[in-house]
């Protein structure tokens, strides 16, 4: 069965079942829209409104959602050896996002969000947590075209506070 | 137009234009260090950087001498790092605000009111699942009782007993007063602190093991302790084990005090198992032979 989902600018997506299934907020409307799998009417019938997830972003979630939809259900927590919370990228998501400027990083990650799709969520934070990974504040500012508006004074009293942790 | 060229059009989102509960997200991602570079790029970072998620230790380790080191491990390198906090320039509160350690170790001298209160003003908001204690005086269990209190997230609790001087009595109480916990390991040097009481105690509040060492003197600890310990072991519907040290004597008297038939017995390992429940006591001579080391272990272990 095929779920209709329509974006910001009404562009309709035709979906697999278990791709909408894949996003806890699509889920929940279907249900509020008493939408099931094995009512076809009622999948026909409706469509359901995204309205803040644009074409253009709808159609990447849509191509990572089809890649991930036979994956087995992951563990809430992945633990490291410290018992600490990790996530890690699979291949085929870092060559996935590997081309996609920050802005549209950005795009991506505000739609797993609001759609509630939890790995892709993960995914492209983890890709940004290793995009800043190892760079001073200056490299940082730079790769995110971040105007600094910190005062000196603010500047002095943050290298007071970690200053124990320069090299 | 097609979509790549749609996505093109939309306006480029910056780092700062991304709304705090993303943000805190990626932040949560990053190490330590990352983290404190961040701070400094802007106020709305900063900001964020300062209430999200849980900063990640690994072990933190306080001792009055040297003040406060972090071990934390760094992305991509094999060895943990260890660095060291200025305890007189750091505002310690706001630092471990919300932070998340596996694992918090305090070697406790003589402990002076301001310093005690600097430690739990300090590690007040800290989550941490190992506590581990280096106790030198007596003076200081009135502290580890109220901070052990104050931090109901301890599963494991070490308390190390190696260099300690003062009232034994005194650590005797504290430990009957210690809430439950997954695992407790007291390692007592050549002081008698473990007594049928402090282990059944002990046994009675944990839901895991219990580690009872007590270097190369035997713990107090007797035939009837020996045989309650076994039992709330053998009764255990979860994965249990205890281990303590007992004058061989007390052995002797816990062997004529049991049905020996319920057991088989593997004189060669020193194991004898419950026929019914397959709860295992192993045991076996240590030097000096005064004494056996007793390990008692539910059959899921």
């Amino acid at each position: 069965p095929n779920v209709k989902l329509v974006t910001s600018d009404n562009e309709e997506f035709v979906v697999d079942f278990r791709i909408a299934k894949m996003s806890v907020t699509v889920s929940r409307l279907m249900e509020a829209m008493n939408m099931s799998e094995t009512d076809d009417a009622s999948l026909l019938s409706n469509s359901i409104p995204l309205p803040n997830v644009t074409k253009a972003v709808m159609a990447r979630v849509i191509e990572w959602c089809e890649k991930h939809k036979n994956d087995e259900p992951k563990e809430e927590k992945e633990n490291d050896k410290r018992g600490r919370t990790t996530h890690v990228v699979s291949d085929w998501d870092k060559e996935f996002l590997k081309n996609d400027e920050f802005g549209r990083l950005c795009q991506l990650m505000g739609a797993a969000n609001y759609l509630e799709i939890k790995g892709l969520f993960n995914d492209i934070s983890q890709t940004i947590a290793n995009m800043i990974h190892g760079k001073k504040s200056d490299e940082i500012a730079e790769m995110f075209n971040i105007h600094c508006d910190l005062t000196e004074a603010e500047k002095k009293e943050i290298r007071k506070k970690t200053a124990w942790c320069e090299d | 137009m097609d979509v790549q060229d749609q996505v093109d059009q939309v306006p480029e989102a910056t780092m700062n234009s991304l709304p705090p509960e993303i943000l805190s997200k990626i932040i949560s991602n990053l190490n330590l260090r990352d983290r404190i570079s961040l701070r400094s790029v802007d106020k709305y970072i900063n900001r964020v950087e300062e209430i999200a998620g849980y900063r990640k230790f690994g072990q933190i380790f306080y001792d009055l001498d040297i003040g406060i080191e972090i071990t934390e491990e760094m992305d991509g390198e094999e060895e943990p790092r260890t660095m060291r906090i200025d305890i007189s320039t750091t505002d310690l509160g706001n630092y471990f605000m919300r932070g998340e350690a596996a694992e918090l170790a305090l070697r406790l001298g003589v402990l002076t009111d301001e310093t005690a209160r600097m430690l739990c003003n300090s590690f007040k908001t800290l989550h941490f699942q190992q506590l581990t204690v280096h106790l030198e005086k007596d003076s200081a269990c009135r502290f580890v009782e109220s901070f052990i209190r104050e931090h109901p997230c301890i599963e494991h609790l070490e308390i190390l007993l190696t260099d300690f001087e003062g009232e034994i009595e005194r650590v005797k109480e504290m430990l009957h007063t210690l809430p439950p916990m997954a695992t407790y390991r007291v390692l007592a040097h050549g002081r008698p602190v473990v007594t049928d009481e402090t282990l059944l105690h002990l046994l009675r509040k944990s839901s895991k093991n219990v580690e009872l060492r007590s270097g190369t003197k035997p713990a107090d600890i007797t035939a009837v302790g020996l045989n309650e310990a076994f039992e709330i072991v053998n009764s255990s519907t979860m994965e249990r084990k205890v281990d303590f040290t007992i004058p061989r004597d007390q052995f002797r008297s816990w062997l004529h005090m049991i049905d020996l038939s319920r057991f088989s017995v593997n004189k060669k390992r020193k194991i004898l198992t419950d026929y019914d429940s397959g709860t295992t006591v192993d045991f076996s001579a240590r030097c000096p032979y005064s004494m056996f080391c007793i390990s008692i272990k539910s059959d899921l272990c």
